[in-house]
């Protein structure tokens, strides 16, 4: 499938802001209830507290408390949706996680809002660069990173329709809103751009995850008029992961780039390693954070200084595949 | 059951027994083993997981399943490696009929039953208090050092869920050492009072007067009521009693027929 819309044209929304549109389309089930860890606005969720107030929990800044009601609410037939900054839910609270929800095989939903550089001012205490690491090695966790906002909102539906936990990593600046009218499934890579395998002597596959999809986009274009073609992934499923997609995509170009924004050990990277190594042993560039914290600077100003932003990523991948 | 594993604690369960014998065969649990998942239900949600041989006999007892499995706490049961433990060290949610949540991490079964009683309020709305199902959690007296429980008690208070009664085995030991020596001086039912919750506290190895409080428990208004249960570690067993070393020793077979030897003459 190639992208039909005009992506570079696509006006800019927030990934979070398709958790309000994801919870107005969920919020009509009277099953569905949302926790809020006092951070109702920035996290918006607050339209689902005005339309129902009933099944709106203000927690408190109680994170840990929060994620054991939710395990309970769940294991009496409500379907929870537990937000907050993924720093602090599942990151403060990753052991009742693991325990009161995991273990327990309960079907909770967890927002984790902020994650990556991308959070920008309020420095590393903020940025959550480890959550999607701390969760996948979670057994049975299903761990989405949507690219947008359109795709926050279609994982939102898609986390409703699933049974057992699932996490939502969630981003706060305004982005390209490019994905409108393409799928979404749990478990599912789509391929944003193939690679003819005739066109182009160098070739490359992309697989990226969240606001990094669109940098993908922008990159495979850019590098295309040089002769180098990339075929672009959007792995939104990190877990489970769509082995067949992934695996076809590096035979097909025999070089594996991954671009997150979040640490390289143990994110996107690590679990496209995983697969690879098993069935069809690829060389590799992991781009992402690598064995850092953030800072407190500006979204494009910290995705300069951590390699993150075009250019950067351009300049590393005519290294690796010309190398 | 914990001698034939070779692993668990004793002197929690030793200590609660009245407490577990008080709900489950004191009238004050509307339960059916029958039909053990029935939304009707009054909830039973055990957050000192470790005292989980104390559960297991006791669901038994009621009825929940046969006698005979009791002898296969901590063992695989068949082939499969992790579903086939129904009764596993730490009770887990729904691995046999009865036990409601997974629990031995303290702290955290607090809070799901904050989570139960609460969806109880949700469904039932304003239906009078007597006709809709009751939470009673118990914790451990050590597990007040989690801050979770804090936390827990907190929004318990503020959302006025009296339909939730919380209980403290107070048997005043913890792994290493006294709860006195690990915990700050302040009391621990003044910090209960302060957290505003309705504290009754009562002798916890007296059956009646366990019996008694839960009664009582259930017609307080608006908050939840805690009832701190003051027992003895090691209960009924002399040379476990008040021992923190006893918290998860494992008896050897002399020590085990001792103590069988003193409890029946109880």
């Amino acid at each position: 499938m190639t992208i039909r819309i005009d992506w570079r044209t696509a006006e800019k929304r927030a990934i979070r802001d398709g958790v309000s549109t994801g919870l107005a389309a969920i919020g009509s089930d009277k099953r569905v209830v949302v926790l809020s860890g006092d951070l109702a606005e920035s996290t918006r969720i607050n339209g689902f507290e005005e339309a129902y107030p009933d099944r709106f929990f203000e927690m408190g800044v109680a994170e840990q408390n929060m994620m054991g009601v939710a395990a309970g609410l769940a294991s009496e037939g409500f379907v929870p949706y537990v937000s907050s900054y993924a720093v602090f839910s599942p990151g403060r609270n990753w052991e009742q996680v693991r325990v009161s929800v995991a273990i327990s095989k309960l079907n909770v939903k967890i927002l984790g809002g902020h994650g990556g550089l991308a959070t920008g001012q309020n420095g590393p205490t903020h940025q959550a660069g480890e959550d999607v690491a701390i969760m996948r090695a979670l057994p049975k966790m299903v761990v989405l990173v949507p690219a947008d906002a359109e795709q926050a909102k279609q994982a939102i539906i898609a986390s409703y329709k699933y049974v057992g936990p699932v996490y939502i990593r969630l981003a706060r600046p305004q982005t390209p809103n490019f994905t409108k009218d393409l799928p979404f499934e749990i478990g599912k890579a789509e391929v944003y751009r193939p690679v003819d395998p005739q066109a182009g002597k160098v070739r490359v596959s992309i697989f990226a995850m969240g606001i990094m999809v669109y940098t993908a986009l922008l990159v495979a274009q850019d590098l295309a008029s040089e002769g180098i073609e990339c075929e672009v992934v959007n792995v939104s499923s990190v877990k489970p992961m769509d082995r067949q997609t992934i695996v076809m995509s590096a035979k097909k170009t025999g070089k594996v780039v991954t671009m997150e924004d979040h640490q390289t050990a143990g994110g996107l990277g690590g679990a496209v390693a995983e697969v690879l190594s098993e069935e069809c042993p690829t060389r590799m560039e992991i781009i992402g954070i690598e064995d850092r914290f953030g800072g407190s600077g500006s979204f494009d100003e910290l995705y300069r200084d951590f390699g993150l932003d075009t250019d950067s990523v351009k300049a590393r991948i005519r290294k690796f595949v010309l190398d | 059951m914990v001698s034939r594993a070779g692993a668990g604690h004793v002197a929690g369960p030793l200590s609660a027994s009245e407490i577990l014998t008080a709900i489950y065969f004191g009238g004050e649990i509307r339960v059916d083993p029958s039909d053990p998942w029935s939304e009707e239900r009054d909830r039973f949600v055990l957050s000192c997981g470790h005292y989980s041989p104390l559960l297991y006999a006791t669901l038994a007892m009621r009825g929940y399943f046969e006698m005979g499995e009791l002898a296969r706490f901590m063992k695989v049961d068949g082939p499969s490696t992790t579903l086939g433990i129904k009764l596993p060290g730490h009770p887990e949610y729904r691995s046999v009929p009865g036990v409601e949540a997974t629990t031995g991490s303290l702290g955290q079964g607090v809070s799901f039953a904050v989570g139960q009683a609460i969806s109880i309020k949700l469904k039932y709305g304003e239906r009078a208090q007597k006709e809709t199902p009751r939470v009673i959690c118990l914790m451990s007296d050590g597990e007040l050092q989690e801050g979770q429980v804090w936390e827990a008690f907190n929004f318990a208070v503020r959302r006025q869920l009296d339909n939730l009664t919380f209980m403290i085995d107070k048997n005043r030991i913890q792994i290493g050492n006294y709860v006195s020596q690990v915990s700050s001086s302040i009391r621990m039912e003044a910090k209960l009072e302060a957290f505003g919750l309705h504290v009754l506290e009562v002798e916890g190895n007296d059956l009646t007067k366990v019996r008694q409080a839960l009664m009582k428990a259930r017609e307080v208004r608006p908050v939840p009521c805690v009832i701190v249960c003051k027992t003895t570690a090691g209960k009924g067993v002399t040379f476990m009693e008040n021992k923190p070393e006893w918290h998860d020793k494992v008896p050897n077979r002399q020590e085990m027929e001792r103590a069988l030897v003193e409890l029946t003459k109880i």
